[in-house]
């Protein structure tokens, strides 16, 4: 089924002319290659390498958006990018995400719902896991043996 | 604890993760699972393929839909065309196709050589539609009921065993709930 | 002709393991010597008709028999002669006939190896052994036969192997990481054989760590190279990308390394016999459970094989029998069997087992992170993704704790320690840390806690285990030091490479530099290449690093026509302290190429670390085999 999906060739050269825009508004300088995806300032930057690398390329399926060269990836990297610099919030874009592609595309999974178990259950098992070791050192010690 | 239990707690939890294991072979991972399902359409209005008139969500309201999102550059859209020739014979279903991150002229030949199953064909050049819809490859397809819900999605070609054993059941209910309702 | 061979021998060494599983068992009934020594017998026989099965499978891909479907599957006549031998454990059913071949392999090793035990529990083993291997191989005959025919009608082009896995890493990372994996079947038959028998003791401990390190000694050279090939292959300069196969190769990896040190714990006084009987089940459980979820098609990753509801069926059928009669057995006889215990709560033992329990709870986290969408998913909660950035941030607190007794470990006595002696003890390497510490952190550019906590955890690790030690070394506390260093080593690299690593992602045309903190990268040329089964279009991009030489890479856009399919091959420039890694993307209309460019300091050190664990791993293997003459 994966081979007869088909990738979008077509939506590569729209992204591409999409960013060519983006490019020349604003205006690099002659001679030096530059970001496909340049900010203003290094807070937008980390919040979009934060953001690519925390969503899943559906397409490719174990990688994340920032690593994938699948046009699928590309296109999602253009939404963050420009909702980074519309200043949009994580949650926000991850929100606006969520609602088109599902949970499955974010992943890191939220901490509501039923997804609390998931967050909680290592430490408690840590806990838990010593506290109970300790116990059972010190009873089997005052037992005879 | 009495130590019979203790030494039981191994037991049940292999046992569990063999429970878990067990209901994990029912699952298909190929298939995603759409969020918009049992939702309203969202809301979208797009010229139409090589037309100047405009088709909009609201267009797709008031019969049973089914929306194929596909494109000229698309292998797997060929594949699966005979289905949907063979479900334009259907006269109480009308079949949308939205013409995704094409070329016009591309998509036009493209009909003219292989034929046109659709009614309308919105021309969503940029994918601003498709990812409303959260398209993420070629072909997809939805079938909206008459009030506009998102009842089904299918990912990937149409073939026989998906027309047969998924797509004709759905149609065949929506068009006897409406019938009746 | 010989294809129907080969499927003869798998038959036969079927039988035999259905033999080895039977013969000796009425044998130990009825005190015959005459039928126990037929275990060994039948292992070897058993481990000659693979071998000849296997021998005939690679011939026949290296001959390009296209009428067996499998090398119909695997290869095109194009594909050069060592990737055809790869092949073979390339796809599904030639693995799993290496993977039959390699039990088969243990088992005979543990046959002609086994100077230690009693030839009771021995007998036992192989017995266990015999049944494990007539389940694999019906697997294999029943759903997974790579001997099967197929006459095509029509004229088939073969698409052969996938260019991913035309690299010399498939020669040596699915190997490696079988022998291992497989290993731990030894272990599990130890277990059953001490089940049954009602009896654990030190010369069982004794007996079975060489195997269970043997195994785990693999298994970690192979996650490393694995890791490295991902790393070179894949192009996005990732090491470790928590994906479910990678989990599947860790929590065996995880399992084992805890059993290794739950076993110095038992073999002094057979103290937490049960944790240790568990603890071996557990490494071999972990091991079928991965095979089952690489191999069943229920999780999507860049290994699984190709999809077929039935192997899952029969696979899940093979690990319910498995470990159920184990963890009913365990239930029966653990509760007859009691351990003594001597230590005090602050005591090496102590420290020993707090660290397997807490490695314990990682292996429950990734199971949890691995298990928990299924079982959403089929109560209908809908899909959720467990990935990479989920498990970075609940392994911190786990690692912590665990760094920090490793540490406290190797200092604190047997038995029972002071805790003055021990406050006077971890003053220097405590003070040591965190001085070094702060000096690294100082010279490093930029501050992060996260690299503050990580510099700070490998140096306390490395400074106490440095001040804990008695000269001259013996051999068990060289193989510590060794394995201990070799993670602190890991922690040390991961910490500096994912928090000062630079990247850049860039659309490039020729003769345009590219500014990447000290270093500039220009594309200088380009060229194509013809080669066996490719062709390849190579960027050549000069390094410029202040007061350095400058220095050549190429990156390679590979096109496998009779694949019909394409590769990129990532640059690699690579230094003790630094790699310089270039991958390409798209190609744009004018010529021009989006590339993302990193420095990644120190990201080999991560498999260097790696392998000096494996090198602790390997002298604990030869201290057994020295013990046991």
């Amino acid at each position: 089924m994966a081979k007869l999906l088909s990738i979008i060739p077509a939506g590569r050269r729209a992204a591409a002319a999409g960013l060519l825009i983006v490019h020349l508004l604003i205006i690099p300088i002659a001679g030096i290659a530059h970001d496909i995806y340049p900010f203003d300032n290094a807070q937008q930057q980390a919040q979009f390498n934060k953001l690519s690398h925390e969503l899943r390329c559906l397409v490719c399926q174990s990688e994340s958006i920032a690593e994938s060269n699948a046009p699928f990836a590309s296109d999602i990297r253009q939404i963050i990018y420009e909702q980074v610099r519309n200043s949009k919030t994580n949650p926000e874009i991850i929100n606006s995400l969520t609602e088109q592609y599902g949970d499955y595309i974010h992943l890191k999974p939220d901490l509501h719902k039923a997804n609390f178990l998931i967050w909680l259950a290592p430490l408690l098992t840590l806990l838990l896991g010593s506290s109970g070791l300790v116990v059972i050192i010190v009873r089997q010690r005052a037992k005879p043996c | 604890m009495t130590a019979r239990f203790k030494y039981a707690i191994p037991l049940g939890v292999a046992i569990a993760i063999l429970l878990i294991l067990w209901m994990s072979l029912r699952l298909t991972p190929s298939q995603l699972p759409s969020p918009l399902l049992n939702k309203p359409l969202p809301d979208f209005k797009l010229k139409e393929l090589n037309e100047q008139q405009w088709v909009s969500s609201h267009d797709l309201t008031g019969h049973i839909t089914i929306l194929n999102i596909w494109a000229s550059w698309c292998e797997a859209c060929l594949a699966e065309h005979t289905q949907l020739l063979k479900l334009s014979q259907n006269k109480q279903i009308q079949i949308v196709g939205l013409n995704y991150k094409d070329n016009s002229t591309a998509a036009e030949h493209w009909l003219q050589n292989y034929g046109n199953p659709y009614s309308i064909i919105g021309f969503d050049h940029d994918g601003q539609v498709g990812f409303k819809l959260g398209v993420y490859g070629t072909p997809e397809t939805f079938i909206i009921d008459k009030q506009g819900i998102i009842r089904y999605k299918h990912i990937g070609p149409i073939d026989e065993a998906v027309y047969n054993k998924e797509i004709k059941p759905l149609i065949e209910q929506l068009t006897s709930e409406h019938d009746y309702g | 002709m010989l294809p129907e061979l080969g499927n003869f021998a798998v038959m036969l060494a079927f039988s035999l393991a259905l033999v080895q599983g039977t013969v000796p068992a009425i044998g130990l009934k009825r005190k015959s010597t005459s039928l126990i020594a037929i275990a060994s017998t039948a292992a070897l026989a058993q481990w000659l008709m693979l071998m000849i099965a296997f021998v005939i499978l690679i011939k026949s891909l290296v001959d390009n028999d296209i009428t067996v479907l499998y090398v119909l599957n695997q290869v095109n006549a194009s594909l050069p002669l060592l990737y055809r031998i790869g092949a073979a454990w390339g796809g599904h059913e030639g693995s799993l006939l290496f993977w039959c071949l390699l039990t088969s392999t243990w088992t005979l090793g543990f046959a002609l190896l086994r100077q230690r035990l009693k030839k009771h529990t021995s007998t036992y083993i192989l017995v266990v052994l015999g049944w494990l291997n007539a389940g694999y191989i019906l697997f294999l005959l029943t759903t997974s036969n790579p001997f099967v025919r197929f006459f095509p009608t029509v004229p088939i082009k073969p698409l052969g192997l996938t260019p991913v896995l035309q690299d010399p890493g498939l020669l040596f990372h699915p190997p490696l990481l079988y022998l291992g994996y497989v290993g731990f079947i030894v272990g599990f038959a130890f277990a059953i054989a001490a089940l049954i028998e009602g009896k654990l003791d030190k010369d069982w401990c004794l007996a079975l760590r060489p195997w269970i390190a043997l195994s785990w000694v693999l298994l970690t050279i192979g996650i490393v190279v694995g890791s490295w090939w991902a790393y070179r292959e894949l192009g996005w300069g990732g090491w470790w990308a928590w994906d479910p196969v990678e989990n599947a190769s860790l929590l065996p990896w995880l399992a084992a390394t805890a059993l290794l040190h739950s076993l110095f714990v038992s073999e002094i006084n057979g103290e937490f016999k049960g944790w240790t009987i568990l603890l071996t089940i557990l490494c071999f459980a972990l091991s079928l459970l991965g095979t089952f979820l690489v191999r069943s098609g229920v999780l999507v990753s860049v290994h699984t094989f190709a999809l077929d509801p039935k192997r899952g069926i029969f696979l899940l059928l093979i690990l319910a029998v498995i470990f159920v009669s184990a963890m009913l057995l365990y239930m029966l006889r653990m509760s007859r069997m009691t351990s003594p215990h001597y230590f005090k709560l602050l005591s090496k033992q102590t420290f020993l087992l707090l660290n397997t329990v807490i490695i314990l709870v990682a292996i429950m986290t990734i199971l949890l992170g691995t298990l928990y969408p299924i079982v959403l998913e089929s109560i209908g909660l809908g899909r959720i993704s467990v990935g990479a950035p989920y498990y970075n941030v609940v392994f911190i607190p786990i690692i912590v704790p665990l760094l920090l007794i490793m540490g406290l470990g190797p200092i604190t006595h047997y038995q029972q320690d002071a805790l003055s002696r021990l406050r006077n003890k971890l003053l220097p390497p405590l003070l040591i840390s965190l001085g070094v510490t702060t000096m690294v952190i100082y010279s490093l550019p930029g501050f992060h806690w996260m690299a503050l906590l990580g510099i700070f955890l490998a140096i306390w690790l490395i400074t106490s285990t440095a001040l804990s030690l008695r000269w001259p070394l013996n051999l068990r506390q060289t193989a510590m030091v060794l394995a201990h260093a070799g993670i602190a080593i890991v922690i040390l690299a991961i910490t500096i490479t994912s928090n000062y690593s630079i990247s850049r992602f860039v659309k490039i045309s020729a003769q345009e530099p590219v500014i990447l903190g000290q270093t500039h990268v220009t594309l200088t040329g380009q060229h194509s290449t013809h080669n066996a089964n490719f062709t390849a279009n190579i960027l050549q991009f000069s390094i410029s690093e202040t007061n350095k030489p400058t220095l050549t890479v190429n990156t390679a856009l590979r096109e496998y026509p009779d694949n019909q399919s394409s590769l990129m091959k990532p640059g690699i420039n690579y230094n003790f302290w630094r790699d310089i890694y270039i991958a390409i993307g798209n190609a744009y209309d004018d010529g021009s190429y989006a590339v993302r460019l990193y420095v990644k300091p120190f990201v080999r050190w991560i498999w260097l670390g790696g392998l000096l664990v494996a090198l602790g791993g390997l002298l604990t293997v030869i201290r057994g085999y020295r013990e046991d003459k």
